[in-house]
C-alpha cells in the first residue's frame, strides 16, 4: 500500500521492441486486463504483481521514444504519469540500444517520475562485445538500475524487490540535464513566474518541466496554460524569453533536444565497457538479406504465404470439427426437437445455432493465424517486413507498418483490422484499419473463380490477378485520401527499432495468441451472432408472413422473402445500370455475412448444386464479360463481411464501422459503374 | 574472417554444387507452378507434372524465392562476400525446410480432416502430398542446413 492507503500502482515505460511486453508478462504472470486508454483507440494493458505479499497494479504504457506532444501515445504516457501519479515508473532500457532508451529515461526523470531502470537484454550486449556498468549508471543517474534478461527471467526477482523498495522510498531527479547557463536562467525565471502566478499547476507538474515545455513550445502545455486566468501573462513571459534565447542559440526546441542527447552520450561513454572485439551477430548476418530492398520483398511474401497455409490449411480439421459439431449435429438436433413451433425450431437451428457456428467456425483459423503471427513477431521478423516497404508507403502518407495489416488482410480481413493495433500513431492506425478490408481476402477468391471461369474463360487468370492489383491500388489511394481529409497529419518517420532475432518464447507466444483470439471471440462474436439472426429473419419472413425454413433452400420461396424483395428492388434500381439480375443482388446481400456464402447462395438461387453453378451461370446469360468483371470488382470492394465490420467497431468504434460500410459500398458502386462505363465506351461488352 | 580452412573447403565442396543444383530445381519447380496456376485459371483441364507441382501462385513464389537465394549464395561466394553467401544459404535452406514442414503439416491436417468429415482416406493422395516438389526438395534441404549453421558457429566473424 502507498502512503495514501491506496493500492500501489506502477507503470512500465520503454521504447518499442525493448522487451516491454515480456517484462510485463514476467511481472504479472501474463494475466492482464486489456482495454483502451480513455477517448482513444490505443491499447491499455493492466495486470497485477505481488511484492512482499502486497498486490501492486501494473500498467503497461504505450511504446514511446520521448514525451513530446506530437504523438497520441506520448501524450497518453505523460498524462498518465502526471495525472495518475504512479508510485513507480519502471523504464525498460535496452542494453543494445542505450542511446534511444536513455533519452526516454531522462524525459521521464524531468517529468518528476519515481523511476527505476530495468536494463534489459544485457546478454545480447555481451554477445555484441560490450558490457554496461550498471552500478556506474546507477550512480550517474541517481536511480536504481536492475539488469535483466527477460526471455530467461534473469533479474526479474531483483526487479520486483527493487520495485517494492521504490514504492516505499520515492526518489525524483528532475534536474538531470544541464541546458547551459543562459537557458537555465530562463528556466528559473519561468519557474518563478509559474510558481507565483499558477501554484495549482505546479501541484500537478514539476515547475522546471513546465518551464522547459513552454520554452519548447509544447502545444499541449501551452494550451493548458492559456486556459488559466493568468495564462496570458505566463505565456508572454515565456515567449519573450524564448525569442531572446533563439536570437542567441537558434531554434530552442532543437537546442533542448541536442542538450539531452549530449547528456545521453556522456552517460553512454561513461558506462559502456568494451569487453571483446565486436562480432557480426546473427541478426546482422540475416538482415543483410532479409532487409535487402529487392530480395527482402519476395522473402516477406513467402513467409506470409506460409503463415496463411498454416492458418487456413493446417487448421482445417478443427474448422470442420466445429462445422460438423455445430452446423451438423447441433443443428440437426435442434431441428429434431418435437413439440415446438416450427418458426422457433428454425430460429434455434438456422438462426441461433447457425450464428454461433458462424463465429466458432472462424475461431480455429483466427487462433492458428495469430499463433503463427505471434511466432513471426517474437522472432523479430514482422518489424523487418514493415521496414522493407516503408519508403513506398510514405509516398501515400502511410507508415511502412501498414503493409502488415494489408498482407494479413489478403488471408482474412478480421485479423488484418486487428493487426492495425501495432501502429503507434492513432490517425495512421485508424486509416490502416479502414483500408485493410480492401485487401482481397481468401473468401472472395471462390466468387472470382466461379464467375471468372464461367464468363471470362481464358481471360479469368488475368482478370483475377488484376483484381488483386486493384485492391492494393485502392487501399493506397483510399489511405492517402483519408490521411488528407479525416485523419490529417504528417506520416511519422520510420524510427521503429529493429529488434534482434530471437527464438520465439512459448509463454509469450501463447499469451499473445490467447489475448487476440479472445478479443475476436467475445467482441466480434456478439455482433456476428446478432447479424446472422437478423439475416435469418429477413430470409424466412416476407410481406405475407412466415415462409418457413424451406425458404433458405428454395429459390422460389426466397424470392418472396424480405431478402428476395430487397434483392429484386436493388436489381431494378441501383444495380439496373450494372445489368446484374436479382439473384446476383441477393447473393451480394448474403455476402454481407461472409463472402464464403456468395457462391453457395448463388447455387441456391439458381437452383443447382455448387459443382454445377459455373455451367449454369455460363449458360444463363446473367452476365456479360464486362458485367461479370464489374460484379467481381464489386465483390472485392463492398463491405468485406460482418466479422470485419464487427472488428472495426470493436477497434475504432461504431462511427468508424458505419463509415467503413458506407465508403466501401459507395466505392464498390463507383468502381463497378466505371468499369461498365469505360468498358462499354471502349467497345467491350 | 577467421576460421579453419577445412570448414570453408567443406563449404565449397558440399554447399556450392548442391546449392546450384537445388537452386535450379527450385526455380524450375517454381516456374512450372506458375504455368500450372495459369492453366488452372483458364480451365485448361491439364497441367504439367500434376502429381509433383501444384498450380499455386503462393507455392511458386516460395519455391522461386528459395531457388533465387541458393543461386544468390553462390554468386556472393564467387564475389568474395562470404558473410552474405552464408546468410543467403541459411535463409534459402531455412525457407525450404519451413515449406517442407508446412506441407507435411497440411498432409496430416487433410488426413485428420477426412476422418472428421467421414470421407474415405485416399492413401495415394497422401503419398503424393509427401512427394510434392516443395516437400521432396525440403527433405534434401534439411540435412544441408546443418552445414552452414555449423560453419557459422565454428568461425569467428569479426566486424
Amino acid at each position: 500500500m502507498t502512503n495514501e492507503g491506496k493500492r500501489a500502482r506502477i507503470a512500465l515505460a520503454g521504447i518499442p521492441n525493448v522487451g516491454k511486453s515480456l517484462i510485463f508478462n514476467r511481472l504479472t504472470g501474463g494475466r492482464a486486463w486489456v482495454g483502451n486508454w480513455p477517448g482513444v483507440t490505443v491499447e491499455k494493458k493492466v495486470g497485477t504483481l505481488r511484492v512482499n505479499g502486497v498486490e501492486v497494479e501494473v500498467v503497461d504504457l504505450p511504446g514511446i521514444y520521448s514525451l513530446t506532444a506530437y504523438s497520441v501515445d506520448e501524450l497518453i504516457a505523460r498524462n498518465f504519469i502526471v495525472e495518475e501519479k504512479p508510485d513507480v515508473v519502471v523504464c525498460i532500457v535496452s542494453a543494445i540500444n542505450l542511446e534511444r532508451s536513455l533519452y526516454l529515461t531522462l524525459s521521464l526523470l524531468e517529468l518528476g517520475a519515481n523511476v527505476i531502470i530495468d536494463l534489459n537484454m544485457v546478454d545480447l550486449a555481451e554477445k555484441e562485445g560490450y558490457r554496461i556498468n550498471h552500478k556506474k549508471l546507477e550512480s550517474i543517474i541517481g536511480v536504481p538500475v536492475v539488469p535483466t534478461i527477460a526471455p530467461t527471467g534473469r533479474g526479474i526477482d531483483k526487479l520486483k524487490e527493487t520495485i517494492g523498495r521504490a514504492i516505499r522510498e520515492k526518489k525524483v531527479q528532475i534536474r538531470i540535464v544541464d541546458y547551459g547557463r543562459i537557458v537555465e536562467e530562463a528556466i528559473s525565471k519561468i519557474e518563478e513566474t509559474v510558481r507565483s502566478l499558477a501554484p495549482e499547476l505546479t501541484e500537478k507538474y514539476p515547475a522546471r518541466w513546465i518551464a522547459l515545455k513552454l520554452l519548447e513550445g509544447d502545444r499541449d502545455i501551452v494550451g493548458k496554460v492559456s486556459k488559466l486566468s493568468v495564462g496570458k501573462e505566463i505565456l508572454d513571459k515565456a515567449n519573450q524569453l524564448r525569442e531572446l534565447l533563439e536570437e542567441k542559440i537558434g531554434d530552442l526546441e532543437s537546442y533542448i533536444v541536442e542538450r539531452r542527447y549530449e547528456k545521453v552520450s556522456e552517460i553512454v561513454k561513461a558506462v559502456v565497457e568494451r569487453v571483446a572485439v565486436p562480432r557480426v551477430s546473427m541478426t546482422d548476418l540475416l538482415d543483410s538479406i532479409l532487409t535487402h530492398k529487392v530480395v527482402g520483398i519476395p522473402l516477406a511474401l513467402s513467409a506470409i504465404y506460409l503463415l496463411f497455409r498454416f492458418a487456413f490449411e493446417v487448421s482445417a480439421p478443427l474448422v470442420d470439427l466445429v462445422d460438423v459439431a455445430i452446423n451438423g449435429y447441433l443443428h440437426d438436433l435442434a431441428l429434431g426437437i418435437h413439440g415446438l413451433p416450427e418458426w422457433f425450431t428454425s430460429l434455434l437451428a438456422d438462426g441461433i445455432i447457425a450464428g454461433i457456428g458462424a463465429i466458432l467456425v472462424f475461431l480455429p483459423v483466427i487462433a492458428f493465424f495469430f499463433l503463427g503471427f505471434a511466432v513471426l513477431e517474437d522472432v523479430g521478423y514482422m518489424a523487418r517486413v514493415a521496414f522493407l516497404v516503408d519508403k513506398v508507403f510514405h509516398r501515400f502518407n502511410l507508415p511502412g507498418k501498414t503493409v502488415i495489416p494489408l498482407i494479413i488482410g489478403f488471408g482474412c480481413n478480421v485479423p488484418g483490422v486487428m493487426a492495425a493495433r501495432g501502429i503507434e500513431d492513432e490517425n495512421e492506425r485508424k486509416t490502416t484499419a479502414l483500408i485493410a478490408p480492401l485487401a482481397s481476402c481468401n473468401a472472395r477468391l471462390p466468387v472470382y473463380l466461379v464467375i471468372g471461369s464461367a464468363i471470362l474463360g481464358a481471360m479469368a487468370g488475368f482478370a483475377i490477378l488484376s483484381l488483386y492489383v486493384l485492391s492494393i491500388i485502392l487501399a493506397l489511394i483510399v489511405g492517402l485520401l483519408l490521411r488528407r481529409t479525416l485523419f490529417k497529419g504528417v506520416s511519422t518517420g520510420f524510427i521503429m527499432e529493429l529488434p534482434p532475432y530471437m527464438a520465439p518464447r512459448l509463454g509469450n507466444v501463447a499469451i499473445k495468441t490467447w489475448e487476440r483470439t479472445k478479443r475476436f471471440l467475445f467482441k466480434a462474436g456478439t455482433v456476428i451472432f446478432l447479424a446472422t439472426v437478423i439475416v435469418w429473419f429477413l430470409s424466412v419472413m416476407g410481406p405475407g408472413g412466415y415462409l418457413g425454413p424451406e425458404a433458405l433452400e428454395n429459390p422460389q420461396l426466397i424470392r418472396e422473402s424480405w431478402v428476395g424483395i430487397i434483392g429484386r428492388s436493388l436489381a431494378s434500381t441501383v444495380f439496373s445500370l450494372m445489368g446484374w439480375d436479382w439473384r446476383a443482388a441477393v447473393a451480394l446481400f448474403f455476402g454481407f455475412i461472409a463472402k464464403e456464402i456468395v457462391v453457395s447462395s448463388m447455387a441456391i438461387l439458381y437452383g443447382v448444386g455448387e459443382e454445377k453453378l459455373m455451367d449454369v451461370i455460363a449458360e444463363s446469360q446473367a452476365f456479360t464479360p464486362l458485367t461479370a468483371y464489374a460484379y467481381m470488382a464489386f465483390v472485392l470492394i463492398y463491405v468485406p463481411c460482418l466479422a470485419t465490420l464487427a472488428m472495426i467497431r470493436n477497434e475504432l468504434g461504431l462511427k468508424y464501422a458505419i463509415l467503413a460500410l458506407i465508403y466501401e459500398v459507395l466505392l464498390a458502386y463507383i468502381i463497378s459503374l466505371s468499369i461498365i462505363g469505360i468498358g462499354s465506351a471502349l467497345g467491350f461488352s | 574472417m577467421e576460421g579453419g580452412k577445412g570448414i570453408f573447403k567443406r563449404y565449397i565442396y558440399v554447399i556450392i554444387p548442391i546449392g546450384v543444383m537445388l537452386g535450379l530445381a527450385y526455380l524450375m519447380a517454381g516456374f512450372i507452378a506458375i504455368i500450372n496456376w495459369y492453366l488452372g485459371t483458364i480451365g485448361a483441364g491439364k497441367i504439367l507434372y500434376p502429381d509433383y507441382v501444384p498450380g499455386d501462385l503462393g507455392v511458386s513464389l516460395v519455391m522461386l524465392s528459395i531457388g533465387f537465394l541458393m543461386i544468390l549464395s553462390v554468386y556472393y561466394w564467387f564475389r568474395g562476400k562470404i558473410m552474405k553467401s552464408l546468410a543467403a544459404i541459411i535463409l534459402g535452406l531455412g525457407l525450404a525446410v519451413a515449406a517442407m514442414v508446412m506441407q507435411v503439416l497440411v498432409i496430416i491436417a487433410s488426413w485428420l480432416d477426412s476422418i472428421i468429415v467421414n470421407e474415405p482416406i485416399t492413401y495415394e493422395e497422401l503419398k503424393l502430398g509427401f512427394l510434392r516438389a516443395d516437400a521432396l526438395l525440403g527433405y534434401i534441404a534439411l540435412p544441408l542446413l546443418y552445414v552452414p549453421l555449423r560453419i557459422l558457429r565454428k568461425t569467428s566473424i569479426t566486424r
